[in-house]
């Protein structure tokens, strides 16, 4: 599947405030918003100073901003218990993490990237003191971090310019067509996005999986 | 299935000389007899030396040891699969990806099941299997097919004896009147009988049709012990699923600890061999009647035709205690169609059942649907069109991968002259979230439904791989768009049937009219 329209987002909210992260801000702010744009063709160049640890950096740095437990974001990934830095992200069917990775490593103009992953690195041992760490910094980085906010909740891709400019509406681009299925929003809603769904026939005639499904936040207590 | 010619080459044998000369593997100390299919619950995990990623083969990866060979071929049946992430038997078979050990391990499980259900029925070994060795699923006692269990209201309900004249004397019931008279005079045949499934694929897809200009023909079949599920819960109708709605349909799994088989489906396609290539015996063949699907015009009468078929296209499907998404095998013949990637780089080997490579400026368009109309012409028998102006021109969208490639050359190594070295496995689906599969197996012993999916409305676990298409059974769905492209697991989890539950059910009631990732009930009559 290739998504070969791109449209301007109409209606959606304009992000009052650029340089604050919040999921709750990321999260409301985007759901209201169709992303259906094009898929461009990756840039050959990904970021990647030291891969094993970036990754690893990326996805500290992911569930700080999301919320999302990595366990969740990296179904295989096998953990250090000396030093997180040295876990394997291990390899999985969809391997979106990657994806990802690579995305943000291609779209990034700035040194923005790296520093976030610095940042994941330097608060490893405790994860809660990044999202104020990003607060605190420059507006690339934190537009950059919204970015990644969305692109995990959503599959898609919001230009940090746009949200650092509050455009309107903002340029978006579906990652890719797994990226399209894989967006953490519908498993916190429980539902699943258009035209996709791995729930069981008459699923809709139960209730809705709760949100705050532990299992999805900390998988050891599924 | 060709019962009738097991009926006549093995009319002097007791049911326990075939049980075991079906089962060569009966007699290690792991393996169990069950009815009609017996399984190995020992842990085996492959021998190979060394890892199969790469484009190069290690040669060390083919010197099997003639007691690994010995022990693999005769292995039997997998109870349940054998998985590891870590190395398999060698210490130096070790893949450097986690998730590759495992795919190892279940394309290994898959090669084991291959093996064993393709092994001949009269016991010789499967490395010297001929052409048209029967085997062992094509055996009364192994496997039934769908159309023989969902029967019309009007014949008495199917029935499934443990003794061999009691099979032939149902297989006798169920012969359809069309084929009675070649029946009598070639009663060794076995008997396909054509509905719209066994020449459409999967979602009305289309027709399949080979470089003579013949439809490709796909059966069904279940073991017994989905047999006995069924019956059991009065699930061989519409009316008895509808009668029983509460149910939680629950096939049974296999497993290692106490060597059940499980329950087990199969879907074959097959060709129609033309004289050349019967000569050739290229392809595992079996002697058929294939009864012609039912005319739109009811004053058409259907033909029993005697073709001599070619098998090309082979899916095993097992329910397993640790997979209750089941494990999903897809084995296909060597010469169907070329990988999209041989046809770009001219890296051809034909000629191929489903591929012209000499069609020149006239080649169809890849892997298109044949024009319409699809349903088989009662005058044209089953050649698509009179003037044979129609050929599918099929390409593998999805190439093997090198691990899969690698493990096919081991094994077809390993089964020297035998028939069986044309073939090919594609790869194996499987769960791959095991904490996702946890929530749906539950511990032997626990109270009915074992398969418990009201815990989590996912019940995928997130396939590997995502997707999985067999170039004759799933040709027009091969690719990797979501939803759209064949996925085992992610199509049958949509499967239900005839049963008509409350639609908002109490907790500890629910029932969500699943049916186990099966589509069998739906052919309910």
């Amino acid at each position: 599947m290739r998504h070969r329209r791109q449209r301007s987002v109409r209606g959606a909210t304009p992000f009052v405030q650029a340089s604050v992260v919040t999921r709750r801000v990321m999260v409301a702010g985007a759901v209201a918003t169709t992303a259906v744009a094009a898929v461009l063709p990756l840039a050959t160049a990904a970021y990647a100073a030291d891969p094993a640890t970036d990754m690893i950096a990326f996805l500290l740095l992911s569930e700080a901003l999301t919320g999302v437990s990595r366990q969740t974001l990296a179904p295989e990934l096998v953990e250090d218990k000396n030093e997180i830095l040295n876990s394997d992200p291990g390899v999985d069917p969809i391997n979106i993490k990657n994806t990802y990775f690579k995305w943000i490593g291609d779209h990034d103009p700035t040194s923005s990237f790296g520093k976030l992953l610095q940042l994941a690195k330097d608060n490893r041992q405790s994860l809660g003191n990044i999202i104020p760490k990003v607060n605190g910094s420059a507006d690339d980085m934190v537009c950059l971090a919204r970015s990644i906010v969305l692109l995990w909740y959503l599959g898609s891709w919001y230009e940090p310019d746009d949200l650092k400019n509050k455009v309107a509406s903002p340029r978006v681009k579906v990652v890719s067509p797994r990226a399209y299925t894989q967006g953490l929003v519908w498993r916190v809603a429980g539902a699943h996005p258009m035209g996709y769904s791995n729930l069981q026939f008459g699923y809709w005639s139960r209730d809705p999986r709760d949100p705050s499904s532990p299992g999805l936040f900390d998988p050891s207590k599924t | 299935m060709r019962h009738s010619l097991l009926l006549v080459a093995a009319v002097a044998l007791s049911l326990v000389s075939v049980t075991s000369q079906q089962l060569p593997a009966q007699t290690a100390g792991g393996t169990t007899v069950a009815a009609g299919l017996a399984c190995n619950g020992t842990r085996i995990l492959d021998p190979f030396k060394g890892p199969l990623a790469g484009t190069d083969l290690p040669p060390a990866l083919l010197q099997i040891s003639d007691k690994d060979k010995s022990d693999i071929l005769k292995s039997g049946l997998p109870c349940q699969e054998n998985v590891t992430t870590g190395a398999q038997a060698d210490p130096t078979g070790k893949e450097a990806v986690g998730l590759d050990n495992l795919q190892r391990g279940f394309d290994f499980y898959s090669w084991r099941t291959f093996i064993a259900l393709n092994s001949p029925a009269n016991g010789t070994p499967v490395d010297q299997a001929q052409a048209d060795t029967p085997t062992l699923w094509e055996d009364m006692h192994s496997f039934k097919q769908l159309l023989d269990v969902m029967l019309p209201s009007d014949l008495q309900p199917p029935i499934w004896p443990a003794d061999r004249a009691g099979m032939e004397a149902e297989q006798e019931r169920l012969v359809p009147r069309e084929c009675r008279e070649p029946h009598q005079k070639m009663p060794t045949r076995m008997i396909v009988k054509m509905i719209e499934e066994s020449f459409n694929e999967p979602f009305k897809t289309g027709p399949l049709i080979d470089q003579t200009g013949h439809y490709a023909i796909f059966e069904i079949l279940m073991n017994r012990q989905m047999f006995d599920y069924i019956m059991a819960h009065n699930l061989n109708t519409k009316a008895g699923q509808a009668g029983n709605s509460d149910l939680s349909v629950d096939f049974p799994a296999g497993q290692n600890s106490d060597k059940t088989v499980g329950a087990f489906m199969l879907k074959i396609s097959w060709k129609i061999l033309s004289p050349s290539e019967i000569q050739a015996r290229n392809f595992h063949m079996a002697d058929a009647l294939v009864l012609m699907p039912p005319p739109d015009d009811p004053k058409v009468g259907r033909k029993c035709l005697p073709e001599t078929l070619g098998l090309i296209g082979f899916h095993a499907v097992h329910k397993t205690a640790t997979r209750p998404q089941w494990i999903w095998t897809s084995f296909e013949h060597i010469k169907n169609a070329p990988a999209k990637d041989e046809v770009g780089t001219k890296n051809l080997e034909g000629p191929y059942s489903f591929f012209s490579v000499d069609c020149g400026d006239h080649c169809p368009l890849v892997n298109a649907t044949p024009p319409r109309p699809w349903d088989p012409d009662p005058k044209l028998e089953l050649r698509f069109r009179g003037d044979n102006s129609f050929k599918s021109q099929i390409v593998r969208e999805t190439p093997l991968t090198q691990e899969a490639k690698n493990m096919n050359r081991i094994f077809q190594s390993m089964l020297g002259s035998s028939v069986w070295k044309n073939y090919m496995l594609l790869s194996t689906q499987w769960p791959s979230a095991f904490a996702c599969t946890s929530l749906h197996a539950q511990n032997p012993g626990a109270p009915a439904p074992k398969t418990d999916f009201l815990k989590q409305p996912d019940m995928t676990c997130s396939p590997a791989p995502t997707f999985l298409a067999n170039s004759t059974l799933e040709t027009y769905s091969q690719g990797d768009t979501p939803l759209a492209s064949s996925s085992c697991i992610a199509c049958h989890e949509n499967a239900v049937g005839f049963q008509r539950s409350a639609s908002n059910p109490q907790p500890g009631k629910g029932n969500l009219n699943q049916s186990d990732f099966t589509f069998m009930l739906e052919k309910a009559q």
